[in-house]
């Protein structure tokens, strides 16, 4: 504490011992387990957003799947029907077989 | 702690790693308890705000930019805590100390030495206005550079140079009181 310029930039190593040593806290140890255990009950704002997001995520998530297998359901559906179809008339045991073959052959 | 790298647990911290903030908080909790003390002058009450500074923290870690500094990016936050804890509980002072800063503000000369160093500190660093306490202790205590403790406070880097000044004579003053208490 021999310079009291205010322009001086150097730390006073003596006073700043002096007040590390005067405000020194007590037990460490609890109080870093006091907050280790109350952010246990609190967590970070964006882990909330993540995990609201994940929820809407799964709904989404959930929608597209099934609109995804109706999709295919629907599809796979009219993929037989046709099958069926063509092979009644192939098998000609359709009546009136002969005639869509034919009229199919002629617009050929 | 020694040998800690802070960066690496900064970063981890940031991207939600609860355990390597209980790191941060191990290695900063002194410091910060020190810096809200200083402005509190209850150790309860600046418990209560290193503490809350410390959870606000951790709430806010994903608005910690892991590329910059971690520790003036906390004190800052346990600095602002312990302000609003201090308006708060304004009225409320400390049994302990209240003999001794009563005595410090009529004449810091005279009653320093009765206390021991640490109670006089304490107590003259509670006259000084909160700014000059915290450019003194965030300076010459916990070593941060003068252009930190401005953008920490707000306030111009001539204005810290200027509240050191005027916070260390202050102090001085107490201190040689209590000196020559110890001499006669």
């Amino acid at each position: 504490m021999s310079d009291l310029s205010p322009d001086w930039a150097s730390r006073d190593e003596e006073l700043g011992g002096m007040l590390r040593a005067a405000l020194a806290p007590h037990h460490n140890g609890a109080f870093v387990t006091r907050i280790r255990a109350r952010m246990a009950a609190h967590q970070p704002a964006w882990q909330d957003e993540l995990a609201r997001w994940f929820w809407q995520g799964l709904v989404a998530a959930s929608a597209a799947i099934v609109v995804a297998g109706w999709a295919w359901t629907q599809s796979a559906t009219t993929q037989q029907a046709d099958a069926s179809v063509a092979i009644e008339l192939l098998d000609g045991t359709r009546p009136g077989a002969d005639v869509i073959l034919a009229s199919y052959s002629v617009e050929r | 702690m020694i040998g800690v790298d802070e960066a690496a647990l900064a970063a981890r911290a940031a991207a939600g790693d609860s355990d390597a903030f209980g790191d941060l908080v191990a290695l900063h909790g002194p410091m910060a308890r020190r810096v809200a003390l200083s402005l509190l002058e209850d150790r309860q009450d600046a418990d209560d705000a290193a503490q809350e500074g410390f959870l606000s923290a951790w709430l806010a870690i994903g608005r910690y930019d892991a590329r910059r500094a971690f520790r003036p990016w906390l004190m800052q936050i346990v600095v602002n805590a312990a302000r609003d804890l201090r308006r708060r509980r304004r009225v409320r002072t400390t049994d302990s100390l209240d003999h001794v800063v009563t005595a410090a503000r009529d004449d810091p000369a005279r009653d320093a030495g009765a206390a021991d160093l640490g109670e006089s500190l304490r107590a003259a660093l509670a006259t000084l206005p909160e700014r000059q306490r915290l450019a003194v202790v965030l300076f010459d205590a916990e070593g941060y550079p003068q252009a930190e403790i401005a953008t920490m406070l707000g306030i111009p880097e001539g204005t810290v140079k200027s509240d050191v000044f005027h916070g260390r004579r202050a102090l001085r003053k107490v201190l040689e009181s209590v000196k020559e208490e110890w001499d006669e």
